[in-house]
């Protein structure tokens, strides 16, 4: 099998690109694991294409997409855009969730809306205090446009958009009445994480922020309110504006380490990075200009992020979780209804654009608890059973274990459910505890596989990417 | 016939649109010339995961004057208060009005003959998909969102789709359950059941959408198309049976499944009477409503008076059905009522009458009403006031109501050179503390009526679309004589810029220019614009001392600056800066 295409800039040693060996084939688990970690899961079809197509051509078609350039219809943002308009018209924010579920299900490119998702929860803002669904439309939208270039320019559409300057409460932090917690995000948070900054810092970043504000929805610099005087920020002083804030933290070594930092938060496992290969990381970035684009190419298409260590190490948000059981099981006519799938990440525990602090979602193993754990069984089972969609109607799932060619027999459609939903994790006895408990009941053969399919999905080992 | 108020909220909140819209339209809103070409409406309707809606029927509810293109949102001095299709209706007879299109499987459907240049209401109902209304413009215009303030405090957001334009259809799912008598457990038939106001996350400020049903003989009813949110409520509304109306929040289950409700009906007590002429002896139309005093003990144990939502319980009488609450054609009514005391209001939909305030004696003004459960009698907006003690037999005594028409004055609008002037909104017609929201008269000679000799009566008139205004008081000799001319002059355009400091911000600000009526009694608001960059601008009736009032929801401002001044017709006034700081 073909190596991985190299990138354009030779990776460092740590991420060396992947190559496929007897030990680290290329096949269906580590399919699933990229299209799980990179986007929100696959479907059958695609997943055996991909197989077929070898890791090159996959990470091409992901990494330079569109990744879904087949089905994607041609008034696909058309649509995309007139749902996220009415969406901000009804002034409900669980619709405006929706229509980012619809664009995660539907739309072209998979990585760019993991990445959003990633960048909502690195900038994490919350509709509860903005209260301006057109306001959190606008960061969306950045984060889709933006996620993958320069974090420079990144970090600067996001701070001067509207909903950062409302969540920040930048518009009080005005001469002679600082506030300081966008100068202090900006530093713990955004670019330089905690402890590589003083609260002297903070406080004279503050003061150069002064000015930038919100009216009437957009982002305006106030001249009135701004501090003009002189301000000494990680040892450089002057008259410091806004922008000069952002270019002076963005120059602090510990910018990269901190991108690097999130972006393998984000793809890699728990324990799977040493420091290391995250400084080499974060040396590559700060070489480049902070271009996420490289560091993202450079994290998937390594040897590492295919390894066996980082298989199945991280525990799938509930978008992540919901959206990928769709991509791998929805096989009814009706797509299903956004606006309950978005009922269900808040039932598990991610209500988008809601997240519960500055500090985003704590992500990995917090996801999990026995609300969350319940909420995630009782969504499988409603997946199986069809009831997503306006008209319930149960996926064919016989259907799909026969198109692999794992459907003679319930025994045999689990164990293909194994391998799909839960990385072929679990247990022979296992499997023998779930068949026993679906053909115990008085149920159809299609009912029986559905129960299957939902007590598989409902599994830890379902739980992990 | 303009049938009585459903919520006396919600229409203050749309004539204060009018107000607001006329200003931007250029043109007073008048009957619309017969159309002479035409522009066909072409949507698609499609639901919220992009799928069109096959089967969804569209109505023509309403057609309208356009009036001006979208682009003219972006027009200096519109700012966020323009609403431009509400504006005049055309009357029953416009061309294309009730016509109904069906989408086809792609969700398209097509409607022609409504001519060019207006503003067409469509209501959508299909299957999945919330009933909705919206407004679409027959010109080659892109469709475009707006947030538009109906109301001080109030922020909606509103949509005018160009001719061509595709419509995302929110989820809906129905409503089914069964309406009994409380005591008896036996089913209702006749009950009507409809969808009330919603309240949605960032405004209550929805026009109830006529999605109706009449349970059948064993009581049962079903609503399509109910939206899937927050804050949605429900009524049974008995017709002609004495029941009260009965409202109740649905809870927003997840999922789209089919949701239900039953209601359970408690019985009143008929109280009948009749409202006549006092002059002419002659039944008057007339909207009736009974406010039970808030100590009312039976009242109190109703669940119909206090219907909770969002967690909040309010005590209040249901609006619902409130279109049934008229004097028939014979000046009766009928209206259930709760044994024990209530207020008993009547307000004339006819023609102008007295105040229930001012037949009371001087001395007691404002009148001392008892404390009702909501909404509260207002004597100032009513024709008739009385107390009632209802028995719990059902013997209640008739009540019957006089209504006295007063003095009539005929007024006549004339323009700066002295020509007719049409379009003038006009408040103070029916009281003297203005008596409900202004009225556009459509020609340049109205009456007011109600008066007395020695009425304090103040008329507050503005001619948006000139720039006109008056503030009149009338003379006891203008009065007796029965007729007065009124002179409208340029309105005053006062400016100035806003200025946050100290830790405030412009966030949300909104103001207002408030003057007194020389009556004393009648207060006049102006809305003022506030731009992005703190600039502010109002137009005043000249001659009132106007003074500026600056809000942020949920703050306290202290305010530096010039924030009295007199309006000086057709003068143009710099108020210079006004600084606001937090405050208490």
């Amino acid at each position: 099998m073909a190596q991985v295409e190299p990138t354009s800039i030779a990776p460092p040693s740590s991420w060396a690109a992947y190559e496929p060996t007897p030990a680290s084939p290329w096949n269906s688990r580590r399919v699933l694991h990229l299209h799980r970690r990179a986007g929100f899961g696959v479907g059958w079809a695609d997943l055996t294409r991909d197989i077929a197509a070898g890791p090159a051509a996959t990470l091409k078609r992901l990494l330079d997409g569109p990744y879904y350039r087949d089905r994607i219809a041609p008034d696909f943002e058309s649509i995309s855009s007139s749902i996220a308009d009415a969406a901000v018209v009804s002034g409900d924010p669980r619709r405006l969730a929706a229509w980012w579920l619809f664009r995660m299900l539907h739309g072209p490119d998979p990585l760019g809306e993991r990445l959003s998702l990633m960048w909502h929860n690195h900038f994490a803002t919350s509709v509860r205090k903005v209260a301006d669904l057109a306001a959190m439309r606008q960061q969306n939208d950045v984060f889709r446009t933006m996620g993958r270039g320069r974090f420079s320019l990144l970090l600067d559409r996001t701070v001067r958009g509207p909903a950062m300057m409302v969540w920040l409460d930048a518009a009080q932090n005005q001469k002679g009445a600082a506030n300081e917690n966008l100068a202090r995000e900006l530093m713990e948070l955004f670019v330089l994480g905690v402890g590589n900054y003083t609260e002297a810092d903070i406080k004279q970043a503050a003061r150069a922020l002064t000015g930038w504000s919100v009216a009437g929805g957009k982002f305006v610099i106030q001249p009135e309110t701004h501090d003009d005087g002189a301000k000494t920020v990680f040892g450089q002083t002057g008259p410091w504006n806004g922008d000069d804030v952002l270019r002076i933290v963005l120059s602090q070594p510990s910018a990269a380490q901190r991108l690097a930092w999130r972006l393998c938060k984000t793809f890699m496992g728990e324990n799977v990075v040493d420091p290391a290969a995250m400084k080499e990381l974060g040396d590559g970035l700060a070489a480049r200009d902070l271009d996420i684009d490289w560091a993202v190419r450079t994290i998937l298409t390594s040897q590492l992020f295919f390894s066996d260590a980082n298989l199945n190490s991280l525990v799938a948000s509930p978008t992540t979780f919901v959206i990928s059981a769709m991509a791998a099981l929805w096989t009814a006519p009706q797509p299903p209804s956004s606006v309950v799938l978005a009922e269900w990440t808040t039932r598990i525990g991610q209500e988008l654009y809601a997240p519960p602090n500055v500090g985003g979602w704590p992500e990995g193993r917090s996801w999990l608890n026995t609300r969350t754990i319940i909420a995630r069984a009782n969504f499988a089972a409603d997946l199986v059973e069809g009831k997503l969609a306006q008209s319930p109607h149960p996926p064919d799932l016989a259907g799909l274990a026969k198109a692999a060619g794992h459907g003679s027999d319930l025994a045999e459609s689990a164990m293909f459910f194994n391998d799909f939903l839960a990385g072929g994790r679990l247990a022979p006895g296992t499997i023998n505890a779930i068949l026993t408990a679906a053909a115990g009941a008085n149920l159809t053969d299609s009912q029986k596989l559905a129960r299957v399919a939902a007590l598989i999905l409902s599994r830890p080992e379902a739980q992990l990417c | 016939m303009a049938a009585a108020s459903r919520n006396f909220a919600i229409i203050v909140a749309f004539v204060a649109v009018s107000i607001a819209i006329s200003d931007w339209l250029g043109a007073a809103a008048t009957t619309a010339p017969v159309a002479i070409d035409d522009i066909p409406i072409e949507g698609r309707i499609i639901d919220s995961d992009g799928q069109p809606v096959e089967s969804a029927i569209v109505t023509v509810q309403s057609v309208r004057e356009a009036a001006a293109t979208v682009g003219g949102i972006d027009q200096p001095g519109a700012a966020d208060n323009m609403l431009p299709i509400i504006a005049s209706p055309i009357d029953g007879k416009a061309p294309g009005l009730g016509q109904s299109a069906t989408t086809g499987p792609d969700g398209r459907f097509r409607m022609t003959g409504l001519g060019r240049d207006r503003a067409v209401e469509l209501t959508i109902r299909g299957p999945g998909i919330e009933s909705d209304r919206i407004f679409v413009l027959t010109q080659h215009v892109p469709t475009e969102t707006r947030t538009v303030s109906p109301a001080p405090g109030a922020a909606m957001a509103v949509t005018l789709f160009g001719s061509k334009f595709e419509f995302v259809a929110g989820p809906g799912r129905a409503i089914s359950g069964a309406v009994r008598d409380a005591a008896t457990g036996k089913p209702l038939a006749g009950v009507r059941v409809e969808l009330m106001q919603t309240f949605g996350p960032q405004s209550d400020s929805v026009v109830p959408f006529p999605i109706q049903a009449i349970t059948d003989l064993q009581g049962r009813y079903r609503l399509d198309g109910l939206p899937k949110r927050r804050g949605v409520v429900i009524a049974a509304v008995p017709i002609d049976q004495p029941f009260f109306v009965h409202e109740i929040p649905i809870e927003d289950v997840a999922g789209l499944a089919d949701l239900a409700a039953d209601f359970e009906m408690h019985r009143g007590v008929w109280v009948t009477g009749r409202v006549t002429d006092k002059s002419t002896g002659l039944p008057v139309m007339a909207h009736m409503q009974i406010l039970p005093f808030s100590d009312n003990a039976v009242a109190r144990k109703l669940p119909e008076f206090h219907l909770d939502l969002n967690g909040m319980s309010a005590a209040a009488v249901p609006s619902a059905g409130d279109d049934l609450n008229l004097t028939k054609a014979d000046g009766t009514f009928r209206l259930v009522a709760v044994p024990g005391k209530s207020v008993l209001t009547a307000t004339s939909v006819a023609g102008p009458y007295r105040t229930a305030a001012a037949l009371l004696p001087p001395t007691t003004q404002p009148a001392p009403l008892p404390v009702t459960y909501q909404p509260a009698a207002n004597a100032d907006q009513v024709n008739g006031l009385a107390t009632i003690d209802v028995p719990d037999d059902g013997a209640a005594a008739p009540a019957n109501f006089e209504f006295d028409p007063g003095l009539r004055l005929k007024i006549s609008i004339v323009d700066e050179d002295n020509q007719p002037l049409t379009g003038v909104l006009a408040s103070g017609l029916q009281s003297a503390r203005g008596g409900g929201p202004p009225q556009l008269e459509a020609t340049a000679n109205f009456d007011v009526g109600g008066l007395a000799l020695d009425e304090s009566r103040t008329l507050v008139l503005r001619q948006d679309a000139r720039s006109l205004g008056a503030i009149v008081n009338l003379r006891r000799g203008d009065i007796k004589k029965g007729r007065l001319t009124i002179r409208l002059d340029p309105l005053c355009e006062a400016s100035g810029r806003i200025i946050a400091t100290k830790g405030a911000t412009l966030a949300g600000i909104t103001m207002t220019a408030q003057a007194t009526a020389d009556s004393g009694a009648q207060q006049i608001n102006e809305p003022v614009a506030v731009n992005a960059d703190g600039t502010f601008h109002c137009k005043c009736i000249g001659g009132a001392e106007y003074v500026l009032y600056v809000n942020q929801p949920g703050k306290g401002l202290k305010v530096a600056g010039r924030v009295r001044f007199t309006a000086v017709a057709g003068r143009s006034l710099d108020l210079g800066d006004l600084h606001v700081e937090p405050g208490k």
